[in-house]
């Protein structure tokens, strides 16, 4: 089992090929970043709520991601309150919401629901070393991606060996408690992790040497542009486009 | 000229001060020629492969490849890709994210031209019988495909000789009766690390025997 999950499916966003993907992603993003006012939010919460009904998206899945956001939101504009109040202490004991404050607030959790919506449907739509090709495929800072390559490749391995570590523990009467012995046995078990990614990070990397590897890392494939995939960046930059334009109505 | 493929003299290597687990070991391969090297566990044997390709350093003795001395890591890079090593855990060897990502690796990094590498990772996943794998990632394969798949990430480099350490380890029948074929076919020099009786006979002619530190050569 991988400790890495995505969202499997066969909807029309699931066809288009990672990059084209990942490109609208980036666009999308950035634009609803950028763009301010409230039509260009508006229009950026539509977008990423067609986008996640053309990807099909389990709604239970979709309720607990954003539940989860919003709880954090929530939790973020509690801190905030005194400042968007623009109140103090000394001026007034009862809280006097300001409209300026709260409607910021409102378009910081719009846009953050919107953000993770486009998110949830264009990219974690795809298995996450699909993401790390793509990434290369657009020729993003190429240690980036390799970065997270070998992340998406090793991760998994750290999450086994430290269940058999675990396991090893459990199968010889193990409990975890809150008592000394259990923190300076975790200690062990995570000194013992540590050290065992070491030596596995030293072999990959004679493993990479053998094979005539002198610190640039080739690409093995030829981007694939399908008329779908280009038919659908290119409709992302329009979609950009009309986001920026709807910032300039007042 | 005739220079031995790989010739190495009093190689010695310890993990822990005080515990050796090489004591100048020599000997010498050559072309074609397949060899079995077996002791039991933590006699050296997979320390030996390392030295041999440079990725560990004797303090001791010395090595020559195709007549060339090979003392700094820049003389090594020259004829690494000229030898293959098979590591005994393939998730070391398999850090590409797909199969085809692992075929093109090492002919790119050598300096091949995209569709010379094209070719010959095409060639190669049929010879082995994967060709329908290519697209897949390799984290997800079974130990056995694992294998497969790394042995052919090393053919595809068409090395004269290959280091194998412990190729058959935790295979299944199926899989072991595949790379023995593999293996058996390979035309270049061989080194096979491993307490596999039954595949060494099949595939190599000569035994290196190692114990407690010192390399017999029978």
């Amino acid at each position: 089992m991988s400790c890495l999950t995505w969202i499997p499916g066969r909807s029309w966003i699931h066809r288009v090929t990672p990059e084209a993907r990942l490109f609208s992603a980036l666009v999308l993003m950035v634009a609803l970043t950028i763009a301010e006012g409230p039509w260009a939010a508006m229009g950026g919460g539509v977008l990423a709520v067609v986008l996640v009904g053309l990807a099909r998206l389990p709604l239970r899945l979709l309720g607990h991601v954003l539940i989860r956001l919003n709880l954090v939101l929530g939790f973020m504009a509690l801190l905030l309150l005194p400042a968007l109040c623009g109140s103090s202490l000394v001026e007034s004991p009862a809280v006097r919401p300001s409209g300026n404050g709260f409607s910021l607030l409102g378009r910081m959790v719009w846009k953050g629901n919107a953000m993770v919506m486009l998110y949830l449907a264009l990219l974690a739509t795809m298995d996450p070393m699909a993401l790390g090709l793509a990434m290369r495929a657009l020729r993003l800072p190429s240690r980036l991606a390799l970065l997270y390559l070998l992340t998406v490749r090793y991760v998994d391995l750290l999450h086994h060996e430290w269940e058999r570590i675990r396991r090893a523990m459990g199968v010889r009467g193990f409990r975890a408690r809150a008592d000394r012995r259990t923190f300076r046995l975790y200690g062990h078990a995570l000194g013992r992790l540590f050290l065992r990614s070491l030596e596995r990070a030293e072999r990959i990397v004679w493993a990479m040497k053998c094979r005539g590897f002198k610190g640039h890392y080739p690409l093995s494939s030829r981007g694939r542009w399908t008329t779908d995939s280009i038919l659908f960046a290119v409709g992302s930059c329009l979609a950009a486009v009309l986001i920026f334009a709807l910032a300039w109505i007042r | 000229m005739n220079a031995s493929f790989l010739r190495f003299w009093n190689l010695s290597y310890a993990y822990e001060e005080g515990r050796a687990v090489l004591r100048e070991v020599s000997g010498r391969i050559e072309r074609g020629e397949r060899i079995a090297l077996i002791g039991p566990n933590g006699a050296g044997k997979s320390t030996l492969l390392l030295l041999l390709m440079g990725l560990l350093k004797s303090p001791t003795g010395g090595l020559e490849i195709l007549g060339r001395r090979c003392r700094l890591e820049q003389d090594f890079d020259e004829v690494r890709g000229r030898i293959g090593l098979l590591f005994q855990d393939s998730d070391d060897q398999l850090f590409n994210p797909t199969v085809w990502d692992e075929m093109m690796f090492g002919p790119l990094n050598l300096g091949w031209s995209f569709s010379r590498a094209e070719a010959k990772a095409k060639e190669t996943l049929v010879l082995f019988g994967i060709e329908n794998q290519a697209s897949r990632f390799t984290h997800r394969l079974s130990a056995g495909e694992k294998r497969l798949v790394a042995l052919a990430s090393l053919w595809v480099m068409e090395p004269e000789a290959l280091l194998l350490d412990e190729p058959t380890a935790g295979l299944d029948d199926s899989a072991r009766q595949r790379v023995k074929a593999i293996v058996a076919s390979f035309p270049g020099s061989l080194v096979v690390a491993s307490h596999d009786r039954e595949f060494l006979e099949g595939v190599t002619s000569r035994r290196w025997n190692l114990v407690a530190g010192h390399l017999e050569i029978e």
